[in-house]
């Protein structure tokens, strides 16, 4: 059997924002225009990124504020366009990317799983025969007809973590919200992680929280500046990544 | 968990080069069961807190058309009979337009939280806000053949005309998605967008058969006005200039399938015309084209703004 081509591959990926100075509004856009005057600067968040990720692999992502590690999850979540370069994600991803995690505040917990499982790439049909055990991963039974107004953050997080869970992703992309759910429900996250990986799900957790990372990832992704600095066996990346932070302190 | 489906696995290739707009529909057609999702979520929020529901949808409309009636038969004096039925299809018409068009302006800052969650093509929330406003279209439909037949004007003067509803109310919603999908994708970058959508309605509603019919328009045409300029270019072409307007054509069109030819108007009534329709769909299709470019051109910029 050939060897399974890499789930993620990037390729000189690079991403520029551009950084209007003042609010926009239509007339300064027009007289900008007018006038050919550009009041805007490129930022480069991300530069020349280039790694691979093998199915089934679990990596960390770790690097200061600002070193462009949501950027990276943005692109290969697809929601940004690099500006060069290009990334490839074979197989099915899901995203636990921010605490509301698309959630609508005026919908029921029951809605909204079923939206959120149909946004992860589910058909309405296994989403509606699901979401009766999404709702009970999360233990929210007993609000299954509750608007997620009246949810507690924590009990926002563990439906949304629940509806990815059970939308059966073949990537999964992470950006620091389990810190949130209590014990149990961490203990939950933990084990359901684990479940992924030993399935040979691929995934990328982006996280301030060290500890988090040398759990899960077997290898790490620093970035520094929106460059790749190191890139390597957690245990080492982590330990240069400590010693470079504690040095700057 | 249930045992995976073996299927085709997808592949994300995220690069700066851009997809052909065939390409960009044929991912909206894959898309399809969320973007009726979204659609029934946008239907259900509206009315979330109310008792009456749907019915609200309905209420706006027919006030204006009471005062409306009132207006034309004892104020203005215009005595046409049985006025009421036919402002029934246009203001149904018109409301679509007018909730329409700022629900799909609003639709992408509306849903930042699902846009920046996971990729999906971002016109899915431009046309589900046009499906959810179609929705009530359809409802309100109903409910002026329901009164067409009670003023007994359907069936007995007007039947097979009914049909041709299945021919106007998609020209009107692809007008409506081309023009959506602009205002949307602007509206993202300048915050100016909301209000001059609101400014460009209230002109819209003196550019509309609902005030006057349109056959008043054609007798305008009839009158010389005095300025040898607009008399010799504007004049001759009222009508045509009046009925390019896609607001307008689309709401002459449902008056002319749905009623008799009207009377008292100030002018011979106007018949139902074919080369109208294919000039509104050429309008439409027009429209929509421009859009969707448009929208493709800016909905990556946009979704980094967000």
């Amino acid at each position: 059997m050939a060897p399974a081509p890499p789930a993620i591959e990037a390729r000189g990926l690079t991403k520029r924002f551009v950084v209007f100075h003042q609010a926009s509004s239509l007339k300064r856009a027009a007289l900008e225009w007018l006038w050919i005057r550009r009041r805007s600067d490129a930022m480069t968040a991300l530069e020349d990124l280039n790694f691979t990720v093998a199915a089934g692999e679990t990596i960390g992502v770790v690097g200061s504020n600002g070193s462009g590690k949501s950027t990276l999850l943005m692109l290969l979540a697809g929601i940004y366009r690099p500006s060069a370069g290009q990334v490839t994600v074979r197989g099915k991803i899901a995203t636990l990317l921010d605490l509301y995690a698309g959630f609508h505040p005026d919908l029921t917990a029951e809605d909204n799983a079923i939206l959120a499982a149909m946004i992860n790439g589910l058909s309405r049909k296994d989403a509606l025969a699901l979401v009766d055990e999404i709702v009970a991963f999360a233990g929210l039974q007993a609000f299954a007809d509750h608007k997620v107004r009246h949810f507690s953050a924590g009990m926002v997080v563990r439906l949304g973590f629940a509806a990815v869970a059970y939308s059966q992703p073949d990537v999964l992309l992470v950006d620091e919200v389990l810190a949130v759910g209590d014990e149990a429900f961490q203990a939950r996250c933990r084990a359901r992680i684990a479940e992924f990986q030993a399935a040979g799900k691929t995934i990328v957790v982006v996280s301030h929280d060290l500890d988090v990372v040398r759990q899960t990832a077997s290898r790490v992704l620093w970035l520094d500046a929106g460059r790749l600095r190191l890139d390597g066996p957690a245990e080492e990346v982590l330990a240069a990544y400590h010693e470079a932070a504690a040095s700057r302190s | 968990m249930s045992r995976r489906v073996a299927q085709r696995q997808p592949i994300l290739v995220n690069s700066a080069a851009r997809p052909g707009l065939l390409a960009t529909l044929v991912e909206i057609w894959r898309y399809r069961g969320l973007m009726l999702e979204l659609s029934k979520r946008s239907i259900v929020l509206r009315y979330k807190n109310s008792l009456l529901g749907v019915a609200w949808s309905l209420a706006t409309p027919l006030v204006l058309i009471f005062v409306i009636t009132v207006l034309t038969r004892f104020i203005m004096n215009q005595a046409i009979p049985d006025y009421s039925a036919y402002l029934f299809p246009v203001m149904f018409a018109w409301a679509f337009y007018t909730s329409a068009i700022p629900d799909m302006c609003g639709s992408l800052l509306e849903n930042t939280s699902l846009i920046r969650r996971v990729y999906f093509p971002r016109e899915l929330l431009v046309i589900s806000a046009l499906l959810a406003n179609l929705f009530h279209l359809l409802v309100s439909m109903g409910i002026t053949l329901v009164y067409l037949a009670w003023l007994g004007i359907f069936p007995k003067q007007v039947n097979l005309g009914v049909l041709l509803l299945l021919l106007i109310i998609p020209a009107q919603c692809l007008v409506c998605l081309g023009l959506g999908l602009i205002v949307a994708a602007l509206n993202v970058l300048f915050e100016d967008v909301r209000f001059m959508v609101t400014v460009g309605m209230q002109i819209m509603w003196y550019l509309v058969p609902v005030l006057y019919p349109i056959e008043r328009v054609a007798a305008a045409a009839q009158r010389v006005w005095g300025r040898p300029w607009l008399d010799a270019w504007i004049r001759p072409h009222l009508l045509d200039l009046y009925l390019l307007n896609p607001f307008a054509s689309v709401l002459v069109l449902y008056q002319k399938a749905l009623l008799p030819p009207i009377r008292n108007a100030g002018h011979d009534a106007l018949p139902w015309s074919w080369g109208l329709l294919g000039e509104t769909w050429l309008v439409a299709l027009l429209t929509l084209w421009f859009g969707l470019w448009f929208f493709d051109r800016l909905k990556w910029t946009a979704v980094e703004r967000i």
